[in-house]
C-alpha cells in the first residue's frame, strides 16, 4: 500500500485529503510541523509527499525535506491556493493540486505521480548497475595498472586489497601471506576498528581453513598481524562473521602462497564476485615475478659476495706467504754473502738456485696481489698529467743492463713533441717493466728491440681488427707506445689469450723464463684504468709487437674519468650513488658529462632527481659544477651537505660520503679553482654538529 | 756500541735481523709481542728501533704513536716492517710518526743500509 505523508496544519484540509484518500485505499498521515516531519520522512517509507502552501516557511521546509531526500524517490506534491497561487513553489515539487480539491484530479496526479516514481526506480536502477560496472571496471583498470608497476611482494598484495576495497567497499579484508617458513603474515584491514577477539578468531578462522594448504604446520603464535583501519571510531566484533564473505586462495606456479577473504555488510552481487575472482587473479603473475626477482637478486648477491671473498681470500694468503718468504730469501742472502763462512761452488750453484726461485715466487706473490686489488676496486690511481716519454726512457734505462746479457739491442725512437697524457707514471712503468723483459726473455740472442711512441687518432684504434667490441666513446687522440721484439711470436689463435688470467700459452720459451703469467693481465687491467687500449700484432718466429694506447684528455675529461672509477668503485662495495649537478642541465643529453659518461654507467647512477630520496645504507654523492663562478659553488655545496645532514639525522646509520667537483666547461682550470677544485668528506656525527 | 732493538713475532725474523746487525756491529736487543717491546723501549732507550706491524697484545702502529708522542723517546728512529702494501701503510703511517717502511719481502742488505743511515 503507497504512503502518502501531508505535511499541513489546517484541520480543514487534513480531513478532507485523509477522507479521499483513504477512500482509494492509500495509507495517509498527517505531520503538522517540519520537525515530525523530518523524523517520519527518516523512519518510514513514504512514496508520496503533499507540501500544503499555506504553512508557515513553506518553502524553507519543502527544501529542507527534499535534501532529507536526496537518496530516495520520493515524489512530492504542493498544495495551491485557489485564490493567489503561489506557482513559485512548483520549482521545488514534482506537481501541484489546486484547491479546492476535486476528487478525480487529486487521486490521478497521486497515481502518475506513483508510476513515475516506479518508472524511475527501474531507470535508475539499471543506471546505477551501470555505474557500477563501470567503477569497477576503472578500479581494475587502475589496480592492475599498479600491480604491473611493482616488484615488490607486500607492497602487490597492498594494491590488490586496497583495489578490492575500492571496488567492493568491504567492511574488512585479511590476507593471510606465506612468505617464508617463519614469515606468516596476517594483513587485516577494515572500515572500523577491530575487536582483539575478533583478531584472534580471525587467525584461527584463517589457520583452521587453509591449514592443509600450508606445505608445513605453522601454530598461531607464527601469525604475524598487521592491522589498519580507515577510521578511528566504532569496533568490529564476532558479528563480522555474520556478514556476506568471499574468499579466494593466492596462487604462484600452482603453489599456494596466501588466502584472501573479504566481508561486506551488504550481500555481494554476482558482478561483485567477478570483480574480486579477477583481481585475485591478477596478482599471482606479477607476484610470480616479485619473487623471481627476489631470487635473482640475491644470486646476484651471493655471486658479488663470493667474488670479494675470493679476491679477500688472495690478498689474505699474499699477505700471509710474504713473512716466510722474507725469512728464506734473507737466510739465502746471508750464506750466499760468504758471512757465515765459505761456500763451495756445487753450494753455490743450488743456493743461487734457490735465491732464484724465492724471487720468482714473490713477484707471483706481488701480482695476484695486484690483481686481486684491481678486481677488488681497490686499487688507487694517482693520475698525472705527464709526458710519457718519460717512464720509457727510465724502463728501458733500468732493463738496459739485462738485455745487453744477451746481447739484445733496444733501438728508441720517440716522439718529443709529444701531448702530455695523465697516467699514474708507477703504474705505467710497471706496464713497460713487463712488455719490455717481455721482449727480452723472448727475443733470441744478438736480436733487437725497438721502442716508439707516437700520436695516433682514436680511429686507427677502432679499425684495428685485433679488438672485438669498442667503446663509444672514445677519445679522439691517443699517445701510442709500442715494443717490438724479433723473438718467437705469438699464434693468431693466441692473441687474446695471453692477456687473460692463468692462461700463460704453452711455447718452448715459456718454461725456461718463467713468470707468473699474470704479467700481461694486469697490464690489461692497468691501461684500462688509464682509459687505454693494450694489444698485439705478431707472426710466429717473426716477432711480436705489443701497443698501448693513452688518451689524450683534458682536465675536465680527466675528472669525469676518475668520477668513473670511483663510481666503479662504489658498485663494487655496494654502495649507492647519486649525482647532483649544479648546473641544472647538465645529465642531459648532450652535456660534457653525458658525453663523457658511458651510457652503462649512467643508467645505473641516481641522478639528480633522486638525490633527496632515501636510500638506506652506504651511499656516496658526486656533486658536480660546469663552468659557474665559486661562489655559487660554494653555496651548492652547502646545500649538499645540508641534505646529506638531514639524511643523516633521520637514519644516522647510514654511512654517507660525498665528494663535489667544480668542472669547467673549457677544460681549463685557474689556480683559483685548482685550490677548491675537490672537496670530500664523510660525514659523521662529529662533523654534522660542528658544522 | 750502538743498540737496536727488534720487535717482531716471528723468531725466524728474528733471528735474521739480529745475525745480519751483529754482524755489522751492532747490539741488539729483541722481543716477540708488543707489550714487552714497548717495555724494552722504554727501560733500555735504544738507538733504533725494528717494529713489525702484525703482533699480539699491541701492534706496531700503536708503539710507534706512543713512543713517538713521548718526549723521552721521540728522537729513536723507528723503521717498521710489514707485510702489507706501501700504499695502505703510507696513510696510516703518516700518523703514526715512523720512519721508514720496509715491506716484506725485504732484503737483509736494504735493511742494513736502512739502519746504517740512521745511526751513523
Amino acid at each position: 500500500m503507497a504512503k502518502i505523508l501531508l505535511i499541513s496544519d489546517d484541520v480543514k484540509t487534513i480531513q478532507e485529503l485523509k477522507n479521499i484518500t483513504e477512500i482509494h485505499s492509500f495509507e495517509f498521515i498527517n505531520v503538522k510541523t517540519y520537525e515530525e516531519a523530518e523524523k517520519n520522512v527518516l523512519s518510514e517509507n513514504t512514496d508520496v509527499i503533499i507540501f500544503d502552501s499555506k504553512l508557515k516557511n513553506i518553502i524553507e521546509i519543502i527544501r529542507k525535506i527534499k535534501l532529507l531526500l536526496q537518496t530516495k524517490d520520493v515524489r512530492s506534491i504542493v498544495i495551491l491556493e485557489a485564490q493567489n497561487p503561489e506557482y513559485d513553489l512548483l520549482k521545488y515539487t514534482n506537481t501541484y493540486i489546486q484547491m479546492p480539491i476535486d476528487e478525480h484530479l487529486y487521486i490521478s496526479t497521486l497515481n502518475s505521480a506513483l508510476q513515475l516514481r516506479e518508472t524511475f526506480r527501474v531507470l535508475s536502477k539499471n543506471n546505477n548497475d551501470l555505474a557500477k560496472s563501470l567503477y569497477q571496471l576503472n578500479v581494475l583498470y587502475t589496480t592492475s595498472t599498479q600491480l604491473a608497476g611493482s616488484l615488490d611482494k607486500t607492497k602487490l598484495i597492498e594494491i590488490m586489497t586496497e583495489g578490492l576495497d575500492q571496488g567492493l567497499s568491504l567492511s574488512l579484508s585479511y590476507a593471510l601471506i606465506l612468505n617464508e617458513v617463519n614469515d606468516i603474515k596476517l594483513i587485516i584491514k577494515s572500515l572500523v576498528p577491530i575487536s582483539l577477539k575478533l583478531e584472534n578468531a580471525i587467525k584461527l578462522r584463517a589457520l583452521l581453513n587453509y591449514k592443509n594448504l600450508f606445505s608445513i604446520n605453522p601454530t598461531i603464535e607464527d601469525i604475524k598481524v598487521e592491522k589498519y583501519a580507515k577510521d578511528q571510531y566504532g569496533e568490529y566484533d564476532l558479528n563480522i562473521f555474520g556478514f556476506d564473505n568471499l574468499f579466494a586462495p593466492i596462487n604462484i606456479k600452482n603453489k599456494f602462497y596466501g588466502v584472501i577473504e573479504v566481508f561486506r555488510e551488504n550481500d555481494f552481487a554476482q558482478d561483485d564476485t567477478k570483480c574480486f575472482t579477477t583481481l585475485v587473479k591478477q596478482v599471482s603473475l606479477p607476484l610470480e615475478s616479485a619473487i623471481l626477482y627476489e631470487e635473482i637478486k640475491d644470486t646476484n648477491l651471493k655471486l658479488e659476495r663470493l667474488e670479494r671473498l675470493k679476491s679477500e681470500f688472495i690478498s689474505i694468503v699474499s699477505h700471509e706467504l710474504r713473512t716466510p718468504l722474507t725469512s728464506i730469501n734473507s737466510a739465502l742472502d746471508i750464506i750466499l754473502k760468504g758471512t757465515t763462512g765459505e761456500i763451495n761452488e756445487a753450494m753455490e750453484k743450488f743456493l743461487n738456485l734457490a735465491k732464484r726461485n724465492v724471487t720468482r715466487l714473490s713477484a707471483i706473490i706481488y701480482d695476484l696481489l695486484d690483481l686481486s686489488k684491481i678486481e677488488a676496486g681497490k686499487m688507487e690511481f694517482r693520475f698525472e698529467k705527464t709526458n710519457i716519454n718519460l717512464p720509457v726512457e727510465l724502463v728501458k734505462n733500468t732493463l738496459d743492463n739485462l738485455a745487453k746479457e744477451q746481447n739484445i739491442v733496444i733501438k728508441m725512437d720517440l716522439d718529443k713533441s709529444l701531448d702530455l697524457v695523465y697516467i699514474d707514471t708507477q703504474r705505467m712503468e710497471q706496464v713497460l717493466t713487463n712488455l719490455l723483459s717481455n721482449a727480452i726473455k723472448f727475443t733470441r740472442e744478438n736480436g733487437t728491440i725497438e721502442i716508439k711512441s707516437t700520436k695516433i687518432k682514436g680511429e686507427e684504434i677502432k679499425n684495428n681488427s685485433f679488438f672485438e667490441e669498442i667503446p663509444e666513446n672514445m677519445s679522439k687522440e691517443y699517445v701510442q707506445i709500442s715494443v717490438k721484439d724479433n723473438g718467437i711470436g705469438i699464434a693468431k689463435e693466441n692473441w687474446t689469450k695471453v692477456f687473460e688470467q692463468f692462461k700463460q700459452i704453452e711455447n718452448p720459451l715459456s718454461r725456461k723464463v718463467g713468470g707468473s703469467g699474470l704479467g700481461l693481465p694486469i697490464a690489461k687491467r692497468l691501461i684500462e684504468s688509464h682509459k687505454g687500449f693494450i694489444w698485439l700484432d705478431s707472426e710466429l718466429n717473426k716477432g711480436t709487437t705489443f701497443y698501448i694506447a693513452i688518451p689524450i684528455m683534458n682536465e675536465s675529461e680527466m675528472y669525469i674519468h676518475s668520477l668513473e672509477q670511483e663510481i666503479q668503485k662504489a658498485k663494487q662495495e655496494n654502495i649507492n650513488i647519486a649525482i647532483l649537478s649544479i648546473e641544472e642541465n647538465i645529465l642531459e643529453e648532450g652535456s660534457l658529462i653525458d658525453k663523457i659518461l658511458s651510457e652503462k654507467i649512467m643508467k645505473k647512477t641516481k641522478v639528480y632527481k633522486e638525490f633527496e630520496e632515501k636510500i638506506g645504507g652506504k651511499r656516496y654523492y658526486y656533486c658536480y659544477s660546469v663552468d659557474i663562478e665559486t661562489y655559487v659553488y660554494d653555496f651548492e655545496i652547502r646545500k649538499l651537505e645540508t641534505i646529506i645532514k638531514e639524511n643523516k639525522k633521520e637514519s644516522p646509520g647510514d654511512e654517507i660520503k660525498y665528494e663535489a667537483m667544480l668542472i669547467p666547461r673549457d677544460g681549463n682550470l685557474t689556480e683559483e679553482i685548482k685550490r677548491r677544485i675537490s672537496t670530500k668528506g664523510e660525514i659523521d656525527e662529529k662533523n654534522i654538529n660542528s658544522r | 756500541m750502538k743498540k737496536i732493538l727488534i720487535v717482531d713475532d716471528e723468531a725466524d725474523i728474528i733471528e735474521i735481523l739480529q745475525f745480519v746487525l751483529e754482524a755489522n756491529g751492532y747490539e741488539c736487543v729483541t722481543a716477540m709481542d708488543g707489550e714487552s717491546g714497548l717495555n724494552l723501549a722504554r727501560e733500555i732507550n735504544p738507538d733504533l728501533i725494528i717494529l713489525d706491524v702484525m703482533m699480539p697484545k699491541i701492534n706496531g702502529y700503536k708503539i710507534s704513536r706512543l713512543l713517538k708522542y713521548d718526549n723521552k723517546y721521540k728522537n729513536i728512529p723507528i723503521l717498521m716492517v710489514t707485510a702489507r702494501s706501501q700504499e695502505e701503510d703510507k696513510i696510516i703511517g703518516e700518523e703514526t710518526g715512523a720512519d721508514e717502511y720496509i715491506t716484506k719481502p725485504f732484503n737483509v742488505d736494504y735493511v742494513v743500509e736502512k739502519v746504517k743511515s740512521y745511526l751513523e
